[in-house]
């Protein structure tokens, strides 16, 4: 039992000093800008197809389950109000955040972990390249960039779903729809929301980076990795949501 | 797609990224308006009704700006000031003179300054200006309010019933007096007319009657009699006026020159009987002349009396008396239109309207005369249960109904059945005739009894309100 206590002290506190280092190293020279490019372009655009259809089929189905309940009120005109406070205040962070867990959480970790049991990461080490700055620091400030702009996309291919579903079925005018979303919206609406994505980027990226990069025991190691990089990242993303949630209610006084 | 550089796609991804999130922030800012054009002004309230900062600003009911700060006040004389920031382009319809109110939207919802329109004489509203605020009324004191009011109307109704039946009373006690008048009056015309007439026959006869009637003694009390009657008439009849006179001046001027000529022509004619009865018992005069004299005056005194009975009738329908005379009974079924009749109470508000279906109660003689059958008794009988809580003396209608044949064919029917009906009834149910009424209406109730068509006859009776 103490070394369970013990053990999992270890590790948070293993995670933490892992982000400081994260965050010191990014703001280090040299700048792995052309790899940097390269996870963006791994974890940002190679996630953008997924990110849009799932985030058109919420907006619909969002849409669709509202408007049984709105219905019943005679508020149907509040439909589009519904969908879009229900994706830019949460959902959508929610949603984009599980996914790039899922899908570039996973990816990290598997990739990562691959590289430290077949001594890749040693070799990196013995040819003096900073393994830590050049996979690591990359991978999570990729995370951290890519997260924002894939929850943006999923926001608004959501609006776009559900819009299409309004429109098919209520005959809505696509301007009334827009004006409708966002009537009520105010920056505290849009902006806190879609900032606080750049947390989960951040977790999801030194997560999933810690568990790979401290892989051990081979092939099933890496499996270990990738899963629990998916399983914790996005517990914690859960978690952090629910913090952050309240403190934006409380600095905005919502 | 395939020869595109990574650079390039990340390059995309993140300017399509940013760019998206900019355009949402447009739409969001287009509420907001942090990039409009905009102006501050204040305006002071005692209570501020939970609205926040933040919270919308509409002028005359557009959105145009929000509150950008609530100032506590330092003393509780003092109020809140409010920091509305409006939007410029509404600054031309923002003048000195327009007033801030606290609204809710809805019954439930956002609670938001709404600042009206100003007057086009007052100065524009210039940024910092502080602009006239009016309260919301509480629900309290809306209720309370409301209490007031429902007490003044309370009264005001009361004085006015009060006076109402003032006016009742004075109707009442006038025609009273008007009855009064009539009846007196009555037996003394009929008592002139007839003796008048007498004489009037008398003297046709020929020159020869009159001469023996000149030296009949007897006859000439009898013409004695006569003239002591038609002064009396005519004394009653002043009276009378008098009293018409004072009843009219109470009621309304309408039959007063009507009433007041009778009474002239009354006057003069007794005058005139008198001056010929004079001649007529004074001897050495001329006997034709006399007689033509007397039957002149007896025919004037007879138009007198039909003058006198013409008045009385235009005084039955005499807008303030004709409630009355209905109320007496007087409802004169002879001379009712059905028009008049569609606006009678029997159509408005009858106290009992029993419609009867013709199916089984007539049936149709020879030359298409109508007849009542036995069942068709025995169906009034049952129809009649309605309205004989209320019998006798009150007015009931027997309205007659016929849908078949063309429009004369069916006035006919109707007339006859609705007389049938009204003749069984009388002696069966020992009407009064003066109460019971015909009214042939051929296919088409009145407007007023709600029926289309109806085949058959409608029992309709109302309530006197005196007796």
């Amino acid at each position: 039992m103490r070394y369970w206590i013990a053990a999992f002290f270890r590790s948070v506190g293993e995670v933490g000093l892992f982000g400081l280092r994260v965050i010191r190293d990014t703001f280090r020279r040299p700048f792995e800008l052309k790899e940097i490019i390269r996870q963006i372009f791994e974890i940002g655009w190679r996630t953008c197809p997924l990110i849009l259809v799932s985030g058109f089929a919420l907006g619909a189905v969002l849409a669709l389950q509202t408007r049984a309940s709105m219905q019943a009120f005679g508020a149907e005109s509040m439909i589009p109000q519904a969908v879009s406070y229900g994706l830019f205040k949460d959902i959508g962070p929610l949603i984009a955040a599980l996914l790039v867990a899922g899908r570039a959480g996973a990816g990290i970790g598997a990739e990562l972990a691959g590289m430290r049991v077949t001594e890749q990461i040693d070799a990196l080490d013995a040819l003096a390249i900073d393994s830590f700055k050049y996979l690591v620091v990359t991978r999570v400030v990729a995370c951290v960039i890519a997260m924002p702009i894939l929850t943006t996309l999923l926001d608004f291919a959501g609006l776009l779903g559900g819009m299409a579903s309004d429109l098919l079925a209520l005959h809505m005018s696509v301007r009334l729809f827009l004006n409708d979303a966002f009537g009520t919206m105010g920056w505290v609406d849009y902006i806190p929301p879609i900032a606080k994505t750049v947390v989960f980027g951040f977790i999801i990226g030194t997560l999933s980076c810690y568990l790979g990069y401290t892989a051990t025991q081979g092939a099933a190691g890496v499996g270990r990795a990738s899963k629990r990089s998916v399983v914790f990242s996005s517990l914690l993303v859960i978690l952090a949501d629910a913090v952050l949630v309240k403190s934006i209610l409380f600095w905005y006084s919502g | 797609m395939a020869g595109m550089s990574k650079a390039v796609k990340v390059g995309i991804f993140l300017v399509g990224g940013i760019v998206l999130f900019c355009v949402g922030l447009f739409l969001v800012g287009s509420r907001a308006n942090l990039f409009g054009n905009r102006y501050t002004v204040y305006a002071d309230f005692n209570n501020i009704e939970t609205i926040d900062q933040g919270a919308k600003v509409r002028v005359a009911g557009m959105d145009a700006g929000e509150i950008t700060d609530i100032q506590i006040p330092s003393s509780p004389s003092a109020k809140f000031r409010l920091k509305l920031e409006v939007e410029k382009k509404f600054q031309p319809i923002v003048r000195q003179d327009s007033v801030a109110t606290l609204e809710t939207e809805g019954m439930v919802g956002n609670v938001y300054v709404n600042i009206k329109k100003g007057s086009a004489n007052s100065p524009v509203c210039k940024p910092g200006c502080i602009l006239p605020s009016q309260g919301t009324v509480s629900m309290g004191q809306l209720m309370k309010e409301g209490s007031a009011l429902a007490g003044s109307i309370q009264s005001t109704i009361r004085d006015l019933h009060h006076r109402a039946d003032g006016v009742m009373q004075n109707l009442d006690s006038a025609t009273g007096h008007a009855d009064q008048m009539i009846k007196g009056v009555q037996p003394n015309v009929v008592h002139l007319t007839s003796n008048a007439n007498a004489i009037v026959a008398g003297i046709r006869q020929g020159h020869g009657t009159v001469g023996s009637l000149l030296t009949d003694k007897t006859m000439a009390a009898n013409v004695n009699q006569t003239i002591a009657n038609a002064k009396q008439t005519s004394a009653n009849a002043k009276e009378a006026s008098g009293k018409v006179n004072t009843m009219m001046a109470e009621v309304e001027k309408k039959d007063l020159p009507k009433v007041h000529q009778t009474v002239t022509n009354a006057d003069s004619a007794t005058q005139k009987i008198n001056k010929a009865v004079g001649k007529l018992v004074s001897p050495g005069k001329n006997k034709k002349s006399t007689a033509d004299e007397i039957r002149e005056t007896l025919d004037q005194a007879d138009r007198t009396t039909a003058n006198l009975a013409s008045d009385t009738e235009a005084v039955k329908h005499n807008f303030f008396l004709r409630g009355f005379f209905n109320r007496r009974g007087f409802y004169s079924f002879d001379t009712m239109t059905p028009s008049k009749y569609a606006a009678s109470d029997f159509v408005k508000k009858p106290r009992a309207r029993v419609w009867v279906p013709a199916e089984g109660v007539f049936t149709t003689g020879p030359n298409k005369s109508q007849q009542l059958t036995n069942a068709g008794k025995l169906i009034l009988d049952h129809a009649m249960e309605g309205l004989t809580p209320y019998l006798p003396n009150n007015p009931v209608v027997v309205e007659g109904y016929s849908t078949s044949g063309p429009s004369n064919e069916q006035y006919l029917a109707s007339r006859e059945r609705a007389i049938l009906v009204s003749e069984y009834l009388q002696q069966h149910f020992h009407l009064n005739p003066k109460w019971v009424g015909v009214m042939p209406f051929s296919a088409h109730p009145p407007k007023g009894a709600r029926k289309e068509t109806w085949d058959g006859v409608a029992l309709v009776l109302v309530v006197s309100k005196k007796q």
